[in-house]
């Protein structure tokens, strides 16, 4: 009898592990933990499209580079439309307390210091969220592997982030978010974002991924809000990694000039 | 003729059957009605005004303002600050709500000489004196804000919530209402909350209409029936019109659900309309039967005899009354025509069950045993007012003549005002939260100047950031006006905080300005381009506020932007004399920009469809009278008499304007529609003298004999059907509703007075200027 509850039991985790081989968490940390880079280059291209196809269009030249697990800059520099040419933008990423954000202003030759409002808050005035375009924390969340579905042709897991906190929740403005992310892969390939009343408002689809130099990156994004039938496009190109950004490139300092290379 | 008569005598019990059958078809589908009380739905789509407010409520979102003013016990307290803090949380959380604006939650733009913020003035609950001074400091710091939403008692604050375009407005405006009063009474530090705004005034006015209408149906059934049960006296007398009136409005009733159509504002008065109009049908066979009673002894031969003398002048005034509904589709009105279409189909259900229903019922029932005496003593009475008429014919025709002069001179006076809160009744809430948030506040209602380039970016373009700001500041001068905000006043804000708070810097950039700077510890100064410092402060703004915020301002592209004016009263002139000054204004200061300037907004739309009804009414009333004098020339095989049929009307129509500009009934929506309806219902008087008086004079008399033989025969039917269809409308005259209520009475006073035209004035003129077609006749 003993034997045979002890085979029963082997059998049922057997089973269940074949059916869910992993946990949510365990599948969202090898989303945030993939090989990754030490700094990058790359061309953003912007686009904010209303729902009557009205559209308001930046490019831009970025650079980020990484402190560490716990710091990220990111140098971004104006290139369109003219009229805000030679704009820059300077965010400093922390992991335990409000980003440090910093414009500078060509016509005034000033760079002012943005108070953040929190990583809820709109990245350019698009739908993208500065949560949305940061690093994810693993702790942030709570994660539930709610099913495995076919996105097109992919094969993706549905993993359920619920905020770890009501302070989380408040940050980030999510009440949950809905993911799929790709077997083979560990790429995000698409989430639905969940306001704090509980209905789901945005819904992002990466439509290109891309591999360099060893590290994935989605190259192409769209976030749809759903209420103002708005959409923000994000490509990226050019893109370049540890080509060995200088630390110097990241301050306030360097802020008044355009680097092309 | 003769084979519809065999066929209603011969199956009187098949025609019950399928009358009840049809009763329940319809009666059945009445389950499905839905009320749609949105008032934009009754709005006409295809106006101008409406694609324009249309468009620029889908490019800048949020279609209508709901202001909530919250008087406090205490001014700027902990207490008074958290409980507004509060219940902006509360209404953010409605959905539907597209923005709310708050004291609280209002962006502050503060700038220092590293920083640089747009945040709320309020983060969370207050919980110290010194936060209380860095809200308050925040709050003042944006006088335009403060002047907005700080009332002049400095206890009032004001919220002003935007209903989203896609929202169903009733709903959103309901919960708003419900959550404000809960709030209320969990917070003893609120003295009172007021609402205002069109959203919540036309919420109150649905929401009386509804009560109001069964008041008024209650009223109108109770006050008719009395008068059958006193003029019959026998149940008989008072449940067959009760069954012709339910039948007549339940098959538009059940129709609406059939076609998917919900019940609408604008049919709200649809059932009172139908049961007055289905009555008067069920009068005329009635009396025909009681008058008759005792010359007929066999029940079948009595039904025939009324049959045969009713149906065709019966089915001419319906026809007349559906034409005068259907001629409300001229007014280009959707929701008239809507009330137009649906009225005509409840008559024409009117129609079928009094031709068909009542003869086949009383053919079933037995003769009243008390009817011998019936319908003798009011007919004597009647021919002695006919033998006045032939006497005095002059004096009469002087009368009215002097009457029509007199209503001339009240058509000069006619007053076009009109206002959605002085609609409502004089101690209705609504009005002193009216009154509180136009003295305490910039005002409740809204008129948007719309500025829109072809271009992109046409909007960060200095020169028009400062025609707009130019516009914002004479607008805010003109009277009526408590306030005006636009894009332009950010901008300036941007510029203002960008050096440091500076207020020498409070405007738009100018095209060269001279900025100092520091290199290398040094005090500097260089040129810089104007244009390049707005676009570079408007993206700073961008950067820092939320997308929703910028939204409800100015598109993506930069191409439309709107400036709100605040105005301190709804009315029709106020609102047209403000636009016409800031048209002439804008037409001089942007006229080398390369934009358009356009009005728009909820109470403009409102005044547009209102003035748009007023024209087109015309046009109904003569497409009315056309159809009728069509109908009624074919009727009689004469164009003479078809115009005869009309001069009624015409003594009706003058005397209801001229009486509206006598009593100062204002011209509106409701007012105009009148004289439309009674054209058609109207029209029945003469239609029924003159068919009676040929009749007579075919017969070989004279006028002056056949005058008061039908003053006698048929002038009690008519007498009767006027005063029962004026007091069926005159029941609408007990409404709440200022514009309901004088509705009622018009048309109480249309009917009488086609009433007295066809019986007074008619053969006055006849007998006087000696009508040769009826002496062609004799």
């Amino acid at each position: 009898m003993k034997n045979f509850l002890l085979t029963l039991s082997f059998l049922i985790t057997f089973i269940l592990s074949n059916v869910y081989p992993q946990s949510g968490r365990e599948i969202m940390e090898k989303v945030i933990n993939k090989e990754t880079w030490n700094d990058m280059t790359a061309d953003l291209y912007l686009t904010i499209i209303d729902s009557r196809g009205g559209k308001r269009e930046r490019e831009i030249k970025s650079y980020m580079k990484k402190y560490g697990k716990d710091e990220t800059k990111m140098l971004m520099f104006f290139l369109k439309p003219a009229d805000v040419k030679g704009t820059s933008f300077l965010i400093v990423e922390h992991k335990d307390r409000d980003d440090d954000r910093y414009l500078y202003i060509p016509a005034l030759r000033r760079v002012k210091r943005i108070l953040s409002s929190g990583k809820g808050g709109s990245f350019m005035a698009s739908d993208f969220s500065y949560y949305d375009i940061g690093k994810p924390e693993l702790e942030d969340f709570k994660y539930n592997l709610i099913g495995e579905e076919k996105l097109g042709e992919v094969d993706c897991y549905v993993i359920e982030c619920l905020p770890a906190s009501p302070q989380i929740e408040k940050d980030t403005g999510y009440s949950k978010i809905v993911r799929w992310v790709r077997k083979d892969n560990y790429m995000i390939l698409k989430s639905d974002y969940y306001s704090r009343d509980g209905k789901k408002f945005k819904v992002l689809d990466v439509e290109k991924i891309e591999e360099i130099e060893k590290v994935l990156f989605s190259t192409v994004m769209t976030m749809k809000e759903i209420i103002s039938n708005r959409t923000s496009r994000m490509e990226f190109k050019n893109i370049k990694v540890n080509t060995g950004l200088k630390d110097l490139l990241f301050s306030e300092t360097s802020m008044d000039r355009i680097v092309i290379e | 003729m003769r084979k519809f008569v065999d066929f209603v005598t011969d199956n009187p019990s098949k025609i019950i059957i399928s009358i009840f059958a049809i009763f329940f078809f319809f009666s059945y589908w009445t389950k499905d009605i839905t009320i749609d009380p949105d008032i934009m739905r009754a709005l006409p789509k295809k106006i101008p005004e409406r694609r324009y407010f249309d468009r620029v409520t889908d490019i800048l979102p949020g279609k209508e303002t709901i202001f909530i003013a919250l008087k406090m016990k205490e001014s700027l307290t902990i207490e008074s600050i958290n409980a507004v803090y509060n219940l902006t949380k509360n209404l953010e959380d409605i959905r539907g709500v597209e923005r709310v604006l708050s004291p609280t939650n209002a962006n502050n733009i503060k700038g220092t000489e590293e920083g640089f913020e747009i945040s709320p003035n309020l983060n969370g609950l207050i919980s110290s004196k010194e936060e209380l001074e860095e809200f308050r400091t925040k709050f003042f710091s944006d006088e335009t804000m403060a002047e907005l939403l700080l009332g002049k008692d400095r206890k009032t604050f004001l919220t002003m919530l935007t209903i989203s375009k896609t929202a169903d407005s009733k709903k959103v405006t309901e919960h708003v209402i419900k959550v404000s009063e809960e709030f209320e009474g969990k917070n003893p530090i609120i003295e009172k909350i007021f609402f205002a705004g069109k959203p919540v005034a036309t919420y109150f006015i649905g929401k009386m209409i509804g009560p109001d209408m069964r008041k008024l149906f209650s009223i109108g059934i109770a006050l008719i029936f009395l008068i059958f049960f006193l003029y019959f006296k026998s149940l008989r007398g008072v449940l067959i019109p009760l069954f012709v009136v339910i039948f007549s409005v339940m098959v538009p009733l059940g129709t609406l659900p059939l076609l998917g159509l919900p019940f609408s504002h604008s049919l709200e008065v649809m059932p009172i309309i139908v049961m007055t109009i289905a009555v008067a049908y069920s009068i005329y066979f009635l009396v025909s039967y009681y008058q008759n009673l005792k010359i007929f002894t066999e029940k079948k031969e009595l039904v025939r005899f009324v049959l045969f003398s009713l149906a065709t002048p019966v089915l001419m005034s319906s026809l007349t009354d559906m034409a005068g509904f259907l001629g409300l589709n001229g007014s280009g009105v959707e929701s008239l025509n809507e009330l137009g279409i649906f009225t005509a189909l409840g008559i024409f259900s009117g129609l079928i069950v009094s031709i068909l229903f009542i003869p086949s019922v009383l053919i079933l029932l037995k003769t009243p045993k008390n009817a011998k005496t019936k319908g003798e003593l009011p007919g004597s009475k009647m021919a002695f007012i006919g033998r006045k008429v032939v006497a005095d014919r002059v004096p009469i025709l002087i009368f009215f003549g002097i009457i029509i002069i007199l209503m001339f001179y009240g058509i000069s006076k006619l007053d076009f005002e009109t206002t959605t809160v002085g609609n409502l009744p004089k101690d209705h809430p609504l009005r002193e939260s009216d009154r509180v948030i136009n003295t305490q506040f910039s005002g409740s209602t809204i008129l948007d100047i719309v500025i829109e380039g072809k271009e992109e970016n046409t909007i960060k373009n200095i020169e028009v950031l400062s025609a707009i700001n130019d516009l914002i500041s004479y607008a805010k001068n003109l009277p009526y006006v408590g306030g005006a905000r636009g894009f332009s006043d950010i901008v300036r804000k941007m510029n203002q905080v960008m050096h440091g708070n500076n207020k020498n810097y409070y405007r738009i950039p100018h095209k060269e300005e001279i900025e100092f700077y520091y290199d290398d510890g040094v005090e500097k100064t260089t040129k810089i381009n104007g244009q390049e410092l707005a676009s570079q402060l408007i993206q700073l703004y961008e950067m820092s506020a939320s997308p929703e915020d910028l939204a409800s301002m100015v598109d993506t592209e930069y191409k439309m932007t709107k400036i709100s004016i605040f105005l301190k009263n709804d009315r029709r002139t106020v609102l047209k004399e403000t636009e016409r000054k800031i048209k002439e204004f804008a037409e001089k200061k942007f006229k080398d920009l390369p934009v358009e300037i356009q009005t728009t907004g909820m109470v403009k739309l409102f005044i547009a469809i209102n003035d748009r009804v007023v024209r087109g009414q015309f046009l109904s009333i003569l497409i009315a009278l056309s159809i009728v004098f069509l109908i009624t020339s074919l009727m009689f095989r004469s164009i003479i008499l078809g115009f005869y049929s009309i001069i009624p009307l015409f003594f009706s129509i003058i005397f209801n304007f001229g009486m509206m500009g006598l009593l100062k009934i204002k011209v509106s929506l409701e007012t105009m529609v009148v004289s439309s309806i009674a054209i058609g219902v109207g029209v029945d008087y003469a239609i029924q003298f003159i068919y009676s008086l040929r009749e007579k004079i075919r017969t070989g008399l004279k006028m002056e004999e056949a005058i008061p033989l039908v003053f006698s025969e048929r002038g009690i039917a008519i007498f009767l059907n006027a005063i029962v269809v004026a007091l069926g409308f005159f029941t609408l005259y007990f409404s709440s509703l200022k514009q309901i209520s004088n509705m009622g009475y018009l048309m109480a006073q249309a009917m009488i007075t086609a009433c007295l035209g066809a019986l007074i004035i008619l053969p006055a003129i006849f007998l006087q200027f000696k009508i040769r077609f009826l002496r062609r006749a004799q």
